[in-house]
């Protein structure tokens, strides 16, 4: 019984799905920015929100361009 | 942290298309589309000759942002402009207005048929969740949320091409000219500012302008 | 000071940011090139020569340097033998002469010896600019002399640059691919063999036994330039018994060799061709041009798809981690190689086999589970045998320990400022990084390696050296040891010595600094068969060089020229110059071949008013090599879609021809290439350049077909070497394909 309901409930699931056909029409409001919003960089993985974080290795890798830092005799 | 920006040393860049192939192989970005290029101004000419690598240069004030009929354009806090595909209806308006022919547009179809707008990203992705296989095959590799810089910029071979940073890159080319042993105002474009002639920083000197003894 | 013939930029960009950092911080880059390349944009000056006269410039610069007093006279005295004979030659070369041969004027030859002679250490580097040509090995070794003459060798930032061609050629060339030599450039003597035979585990009558008639043994090969004439010369003409009949192209490129035209018909000749490569190459689509069978083809893996040592230009060695499994049907080159062995029926002796069964290589699994020899015990076999050129020391255990811990190494010095591996706890203080060889004596002793040649300011523990007694002690009744008081840091001895052996050892009383078992390895040894290392230890132990301490010959008296002299190109675009400058007689035989020289060129006086050009050729950063696996790759392709020849606006106007047009180039083989111009000034009148990595056409036609189905590159062009003339260096036989005639017409 309790299988059926399961699969009556995905079954009924997946009809809504289909139905659900998203609005291909974009509505645009002058001036303003009409697409989806994008996230910050540091928000996923592998920083998980740490901004801090994010801009240390940012900092890291800008440095790693610099030979002349790399190449001081320290 | 300040905008993100790309600098091209013409002192250092000699053309080997390493960004360029970086790029393409990073993002799979198809035949025809190049979402960055290297110029060579005065090719062959002994003393004149200066190659430059060129993608979209992440304006503050994007042209291409101020045209787009359907304001699919958005600057993120980073100083990234990106764009969302979904609504772009790949006019080519973005095209007319950028200074460095950033928007590339597909190649493929019956009749070269113009497809949604493609551009550098400064490995960004788009709006798209971060890393995901939609974003992928829409914009590329999102390597800044993976905390690396454009795949084009940390390729090149001779470091001509700095990424990353505004400060961080201004620093690396700040030692850099420094060193150039009074060659620092040789790079491309101080010629063109202060004038021809000798470009050495003692030039700086002999063109401030003498007060002249009022009669 | 940097400069000529190397075209880093394009041909090698990673290491062009060394000449830009060197740049940076106040060196003067000079480039000499016939060519104004993507190097020449960012040097401070460029000199346009004429191909192949480089022997005139720099005797032309040596003219100037010996006329002003430039030349280091007391490193001269301590450290070069010959010099005289130079000076003579150099006089010859007055700036006039220069300026006829060359086209370079006095005050441009003047400024470059100038410079380089002002602005200590100078350094020169090169390529294949100066190798390939019918008088290569006239033109680096004046270009060494030059070097010696303003006492730049044996200098942290000096010395002579030769940038390699791919990835580990410099490897490949140490372990001995050269028909002359066993590997580590043993030679094929008698004492080379009975060394290998030992350090391998192979009975040297087995190995005796695989040979016809004991000459062939001692004889230098064919070279691989000369194959097809290995196939097609009259039987009777050939140093060896029957012509060549079987081939394998392994990793080999067919477009990169010239006369292509010849080399179809060499194919077609063949009883056997294979092809040993990840990709089926021109060579697959040369052959099926040609044939129906014998042509077999084996996929061989990528260096991302094995794992091993590669040694770089600057002889430095890195361990390289195989980052996917060979995909498809492809198998690594050892496999390949073992497999070989299998069928021929010597696989026991390749992995050395020993009496109680033992493998001195032993097997480990490779792709699809089949074994392979072990790769690290292939390295460890050449730490046991190579002592002559040190590489004894680099141990895969210490090379993959500088992997690990390559932030402990100073980047311009490259030197390991204190650190200890994490893994096996191996010490890296002191140590440069990849061992780069000379690193004598075994991994225990601890060399550093030798980050410059020759370098007599340091110890020899140390990294330091001296030029090496290869030659004798003397010739004619003058000493070819290094004068009294020039020595590497810290010798015992501080005159000239001779190469270090059991007798020497005795004589000094250091005998007794080996130990028992040393000495009886040691006993009637020298420092490059004594499989102990003992020798090189004690030697060094003295502060003193292994291989004794000499002068640099700057006459080469066992070289069919003495000192280098220029010689005009076989196809030379100025007959009027053969009769001063000739090309040397022909050679009945060299290598097992004859080789012609004046002959071709007396019959190919006139050929300049039908070929008016000079044809050059070089390489593209897209593309490496004969170019098939980088035409294949479509984000590569898509940089250079089509093969072209780069032609000033002068020729191209006068012969009604505009840019991205199609043209041919014709050849006085009479081949004809079809190609698009490029019309530039980075060539000067009367000189076009082709690059040399398209294959795929044949005289106008798309060979795409004749590839096995799927395998046609993406981008497929005209070899230049389909049109590349007769000649070869008469010392390396390198073949000619830097100057050669041609002439350019509409399409």
């Amino acid at each position: 019984m309790k299988a059926i309901l399961i699969f009556a409930g995905i079954a009924l699931g997946l009809l809504v799905a289909g139905c659900g056909d998203r609005p291909v029409a974009t509505v645009y409001k002058k001036g303003e920015y009409s697409g989806k919003r994008d996230t910050q960089p540091w928000i996923g993985e592998p920083f998980k929100g740490d901004r801090l974080a994010w801009e240390r290795a940012i900092k890291a890798r800008s440095n790693g361009q610099n030979e002349y830092s790399r190449a001081a005799t320290k | 942290m300040a905008r993100m920006k790309f600098l091209c040393d013409s002192e250092r860049c000699i053309e080997c298309n390493g960004c360029v192939t970086a790029c393409k192989q990073e993002h799979e970005v198809p035949w025809g589309v190049n979402r960055r290029r290297v110029v060579t101004m005065n090719d062959g000419v002994a003393g004149a000759e200066k190659s430059l690598s060129v993608a979209c240069m992440h304006c503050t004030d994007a042209p291409c942002m101020s045209v787009c009929p359907v304001d699919c354009f958005y600057t993120t806090s980073e100083g990234v402009v990106l764009h969302d595909k979904d609504p772009c209806i790949g006019c080519g308006y973005c095209f007319y207005a950028c200074p460095f022919g950033a928007p590339q547009f597909p190649q493929d179809g019956a009749f070269g048929m113009r497809g949604k707008m493609d551009k550098c990203t400064f490995c960004a992705g788009g709006p798209e969740a971060d890393n995901s296989a939609e974003e992928f095959q829409k914009y590329g590799r999102n390597r800044l949320s993976e905390g690396k810089l454009p795949a084009c910029a940390e390729m090149c071979s001779t470091k001509a091409l700095l990424g990353g940073d505004a400060d961080e890159v201004s620093n690396i080319f700040r030692d850099r000219v420094m060193n150039r042993d009074g060659k620092g105002a040789g790079v491309f474009g101080w010629a063109t500012a202060y004038g021809k002639g000798d470009a050495k920083p003692s030039a700086q000197e002999k063109v401030t302008p003498k007060v002249e003894a009022k009669p | 000071m940097r400069s000529l013939q190397d075209h880093a930029a394009e041909a090698h960009p990673v290491s062009m940011l060394h000449t830009l950092h060197a740049k940076e911080n106040g060196a003067k880059v000079i480039c000499v090139d016939p060519r104004f390349t993507r190097t020449a944009a960012k040097a401070d000056k460029y000199y346009r020569i004429r191909s192949g006269t480089d022997v005139a410039f720099l005797m032309g610069m040596m003219h100037h340097i010996f006329k002003n007093g430039w030349e280091d006279k007391e490193y001269i005295a301590a450290r070069v033998y010959g010099i005289d004979k130079v000076k003579e030659e150099a006089a010859k070369w007055t700036p006039e002469e220069v300026e006829r041969v060359t086209g370079m004027k006095e005050a441009e030859v003047r400024d470059v010896a100038e410079t380089m002679a002002k602005n200590k250490p100078s350094t020169i580097i090169w390529a294949m600019g100066q190798t390939q040509h019918t008088n290569g090995n006239a033109i680096v070794r004046a270009s060494c002399i030059f070097q010696l003459v303003l006492g730049n060798v044996g200098v942290s930032g000096g010395g002579t640059n030769i940038y390699r061609g791919h990835d580990n050629v410099q490897g490949a060339t140490d372990v001995g691919p050269n028909p002359d030599s066993l590997p580590g450039y043993y030679g094929l003597v008698p004492g080379a063999w009975a060394h290998f035979a030992k350090v391998w585990g192979v009975d040297l009558d087995w190995i005796k036994k695989q040979f016809p008639t004991p000459a062939m043994m001692e004889k230098p090969g064919l070279t691989v330039s000369r194959w097809i004439d290995a196939v097609l010369e009259k039987n009777e003409l050939i140093d060896q018994d029957s012509n060549l009949k079987a081939v394998v192209f392994w990793g080999h490129a067919p477009n990169s060799q010239s006369r292509g035209k010849e080399m179809i018909d060499a194919i077609k000749k063949l009883e056997l061709l294979v092809v040993v490569d990840p990709y089926p190459s021109a060579t697959a689509a040369m052959a099926a041009m040609s044939r129906q069978d014998g042509v077999y083809l084996l996929p061989a893996a990528t260096q991302l798809e094995c794992s091993g040592s590669a040694t770089a230009s600057n002889r430095s060695i890195q361990w390289r981690e195989k980052v996917i499994e060979p995909m498809f049907e492809s198998r690594t080159d050892h496999m390949i190689m073992y497999q070989l062995a299998q069928k021929f029926g010597y696989a026991d002796q390749l992995l050395g086999k020993q009496s109680d069964g033992k493998l001195r290589i032993k097997l480990t699994k490779g792709a699809k589970g089949m074994d392979e020899p072990d790769v690290e015990d292939i390295l460890r076999e050449i730490n046991r045998s190579v002592w002559t050129i040190g590489y004894t020391g680099q141990s895969p255990e210490r090379l993959q320990a500088h992997m690990r811990n390559m932030h402990v190494f100073d980047v311009k010095t490259l030197r390991a400022k204190g650190g200890k591996d994490a893994k096996t706890g191996y010490v890296l203080d002191g140590d440069y990084f990849g061992l780069p060889w000379p690193c004598f004596g075994t991994a225990e002793i601890k060399h550093p390696g030798s980050p410059n040649l020759y370098d007599n300011s340091r110890h020899v523990m140390d990294g330091g050296g001296n030029f090496r007694a290869n030659f004798g002690v003397e010739r004619d009744g003058v000493s070819l040891l290094a004068s009294d008081g020039s020595h590497s840091k810290g010798a015992e001895i501080t005159t000239g010595y001779p190469e270090f052996d059991h007798v020497l050892l005795k004589k000094l009383g250091w005998w007794d600094d080996l130990t028992e078992v040393e000495q009886k390895a040691a006993e009637g040894k020298n420092w490059k068969t004594d499989l102990s290392g003992g020798i090189q230890r004690v030697a060094m132990k003295h502060g003193c060089h292994p291989f004794g301490n000499a002068k640099a010959r700057a006459v080469v008296w066992n070289f069919p020229d003495p000192v280098p002299l220029h010689r005009e190109a076989l196809y030379s675009p100025r007959p009027d110059l053969i009769d001063k400058y000739p090309t040397h007689a022909d050679q009945k035989n060299r290598w097992r071949l004859p080789v012609l020289f004046k002959s071709v060129q007396d019959a190919n006086k006139d050929a300049v008013k039908s070929y008016p050009l000079v044809m050059t050729s070089g390489r593209l950063t897209e593309y490496e090599g004969g170019g098939d696996e980088t035409r294949s790759n479509p984000w590569l392709a898509e940089l250079q879609q089509e093969m072209f020849v780069e032609i000033n606006p002068k020729d191209a106007n006068d012969r009604g021809v505009r840019n991205n047009e199609y043209v041919w180039v014709e050849s006085p083989t009479k081949a004809k290439l079809k190609v698009k111009t490029l019309v530039t000034e980075r060539v000067g009148a009367g000189t076009v350049f082709l690059p040399f990595h398209f294959a795929g056409w044949w005289q106008g036609l798309d060979l795409r077909d004749k590839y096995p189905e799927g395998t046609a590159p993406i981008v497929r062009g005209e070899a230049v070497n389909t049109a590349t003339t007769y000649g070869y260096d008469i010392v390396t036989m390198m073949q000619e394909t830097k100057t050669t005639l041609c002439q350019v017409s509409r399409a």
